[in-house]
């Protein structure tokens, strides 16, 4: 029998049949970041500007649209946000968001008062319109 | 007779042991070399299928006159839906290989769609901070292992039987530069040919080529010259560039023809990168051996709209004598190079709607009338959009029709150009200098279409318009046929010679790979992935919000006849 087995295996060697293997499976996760208390009040009309530029270089285009306006990923215009909650989205990201859309985590590459410049310039649109 | 059982069992483990212990390398080398070299009509051994780049598969069972009669041989399912399928498919001798997001690897028996083995690496939690994740376009295959670069920066070789790990070699420094791979590795001769991306961040992208035997490097190409008249100051430390999609390659000649990405900042606010910018935007005509340029032609000197000539297959074309290379540039317009050195043959325009230039001289290549944006917090109209002429998806060649098939969309967009400092720590970010909205060109709605052309002077056989603008690649068969699946999930096959819809069928997600077509046991079969998926659909909603609604998936469907 073993013969067989082995006469088997050469055979399928020689003759190229795929031999079944199965690789063990990925983790892929950041630790979540810890909730900082915002450094400023988050109506600080300096923090909501510059908020703003690091939001148009770093989450427009393809993802949340010019200052926050509908795209693949969630309309920000218009909406109320806990800022713990928004904080906490932009630190850890999502690995499965709306529409099959990915979101990077930002905690390895912002400090924690970029963050919450961010926070608060989506905050601000809280009251915006669509044009 | 246990003498006789003893001396045959001897006899098997002899021949075991030179199976198995014999290097795999040296064994799969020539198997490896002549699937590639030769054009074997079953297989599809690489990214583009043949090293010509023409994504033609000459079989002809599935015609013009049975297509109607195709059905779903079998689906496989990848497990991750996070942007979608991108990739194409490989099959080799009935294994059909492919990689889905989060470089989810699987092989399948070609013929019933049973898997056969499958590979999840490890991926370092740096992915998750990444702005070009979780998708993969495809892997590269030869000496009897398949290749991919990965989303953390790696680029691994698996054996072909078993997807075990052959070998694995860090070769970004993900980490740090925020860079990685998405695109199939071409593999030439001995080497792994990869490109990494780097267009929108502030680093300096290369191309890279390992030993195939064991992953140790080669060479490196560096996409910034080293040159303070290209770029002005310390612009070329934060450049960009890179080569981020498949390149082809001319055994005759011996080039490797690879097209480079975009300079970082993607918008220059006037003094942000002074000079040309070299060898981004451009076409490098490449030594595998060595890495040596041979030739290059900067496409879009000084690109200050991010029209990438990373994107575009590069058509290795012969024709009335001429040794032509056909690169279609992101800005719509299509470029035709005697391959042999460089110099401009043709350029003409694969698309209506266009203002960043007046034109492109068809002589010399020279922009005329450039029109960038420029001005610091002026939204200025553009056309085309960032996503181009045509996204990083194929076109098809089919040498019987001598017609290119190709995707283009007409939409335009207003960027606004912003100041921007580098990030280079703890990180690199993203290194944009602006942004964009999509915009409906000028007096009309935006859309898509699907072409017939001549490849080299542009000329139009036949047109099919979509209202969505298309991003999945394009296949075009023996058969006469031309197979392409469009953003809302149907996939069509048309007759190559006057663009009729013969056939059609709802895969349930919309089309961002490319489809192939192989043959196992005599049978023809179809193969597209399937699942709506890509950064550039982020830009769709502006115009089409509808389609911040659309389903992600991924599927890999496989169609055959009744």
């Amino acid at each position: 029998m073993r013969v067989v087995v082995v006469l088997g295996l050469v055979v399928a060697a020689m003759v190229g049949l795929p031999v079944k293997g199965v690789v063990r499976a990925q983790g892929m996760r950041q630790p979540s970041a810890a909730v900082t208390r915002p450094p400023f009040p988050l109506d600080d009309p300096n923090a909501i500007a510059e908020g703003a530029k690091r939001f148009s270089a770093s989450c427009t285009g393809y993802c949340h649209g010019r200052e926050g306006r509908v795209s693949r990923a969630p309309k920000l215009r218009g909406k109320t946000y806990d800022p713990s909650f928004l904080y906490g989205r932009i630190s850890n990201g999502l690995l499965q968001g709306q529409s099959g859309l990915p979101m990077p985590a930002f905690q390895t590459m912002l400090p924690p008062e970029e963050i919450w410049k961010l926070v608060a310039y989506i905050m601000s649109l809280s009251d915006a319109k669509d044009d | 007779m246990r003498k006789w059982l003893s001396v045959r069992r001897a006899t098997l483990l002899a021949i075991l042991v030179l199976l198995f212990v014999a290097p795999p390398f040296a064994s799969g080398q020539t198997a490896g070399l002549s699937r590639l070299q030769n054009d074997d009509p079953n297989n599809w051994p690489m990214y583009h299928r043949s090293y010509d780049s023409f994504r033609f598969s000459p079989l002809t069972q599935i015609n013009k006159d049975n297509v109607k009669n195709l059905t779903v041989a079998w689906v496989h399912q990848p497990g991750a839906i996070v942007q979608g399928l991108e990739a194409t498919p490989l099959v080799v001798d009935g294994v059909m290989y492919y990689i889905a997001s989060y470089n989810r690897v699987f092989a399948l028996d070609a013929a019933t769609g049973k898997e056969l083995w499958h590979f999840y690496p490890k991926l370092d939690p740096v992915v998750n901070t990444l702005f070009f994740q979780p998708y993969n376009r495809g892997l590269g295959f030869g000496h009897g292992r398949v290749y991919f670069g990965s989303l953390d920066g790696r680029v691994f070789a698996l054996d072909q039987k078993t997807g075990k790990v052959a070998w694995e070699k860090q070769v970004l420094e993900t980490k740090k530069c925020s860079c990685n791979f998405t695109g199939a590795p071409l593999v030439v001769k001995d080497k792994v040919i990869i490109g990494q991306t780097a267009g929108e961040l502030p680093i300096q992208g290369k191309i890279y080529a390992l030993m195939a035997s064991s992953g140790e490097k080669a060479w490196e190409f560096n996409t910034i010259k080293n040159d303070p008249k290209s770029w002005g100051g310390d612009s070329g430390k934060f450049g960009g560039g890179g080569g981020w999609m498949t390149g082809s390659y001319d055994p005759i000649l011996n080039l490797v023809y690879w097209g480079t990405a975009n300079p970082a900042p993607d918008y220059d606010w006037g003094g942000a990168r002074p000079g040309d910018n070299l060898y981004t935007s451009s076409v490098l005509a490449l030594d595998p051996d060595n890495g040596q340029l041979k030739w290059y032609f900067q496409e879009i000197p000084h690109d200050d709209w991010d029209y990438d000539a990373g994107l575009g297959e590069s058509l290795v074309l012969d024709r009335d004598g001429k040794k032509l290379l056909v690169h279609q540039n992101k800005s719509g317009f299509v470029f035709v190079y005697d391959r042999t050195n460089g110099k401009i043959q043709n350029v003409w325009p694969m698309i209506h709607t266009y203002n960043f230039v007046k034109t492109i001289d068809p002589k010399t290549g020279e922009l005329i009338g450039r029109n960038p944006p420029r001005e610091v917090g002026k939204p200025k109209f553009i056309c085309p959009w960032i996503a181009g002429g045509r996204s990083w998806n194929s076109g098809s060649y089919n040498p019987k029709t001598k017609l290119w098939y190709n995707t283009a969309m007409e939409v335009c967009e207003e960027v606004t150009v912003e100041k921007q400092t580098p990030q280079t720590e703890p990180a690199a970010g993203l290194f944009f200098g602006g942004d964009q909205v999509a915009k409906h060109p000028p007096g009309g709605e935006a859309y898509g279409h699907l072409d017939a052309r001549d490849p080299v002077t542009g000329e139009r056989k036949w047109s099919i318009n979509f209202k969505y603008p298309p991003i999945g690649s394009v296949l075009s068969t023996g058969g006469g046929l031309v197979i392409h699946g469009d953003l809302e999930g149907i996939v069509h096959a048309y007759d190559a010679d006057t663009g009729e819809q013969l056939w059609h069928f709802r895969t349930g997600s919309g089309h961002r790979g490319g489809p192939i077509s192989y043959s196992v046991n005599g049978k023809q079969y179809i193969a597209v992935p399937s699942g709506l998926g890509s950064l550039v659909l982020g830009l769709y909603p502006a115009l089409w919000p509808e389609v911040e609604d659309f389903p992600a998936g991924a599927a890999m469907f496989v169609f055959t006849l009744k």
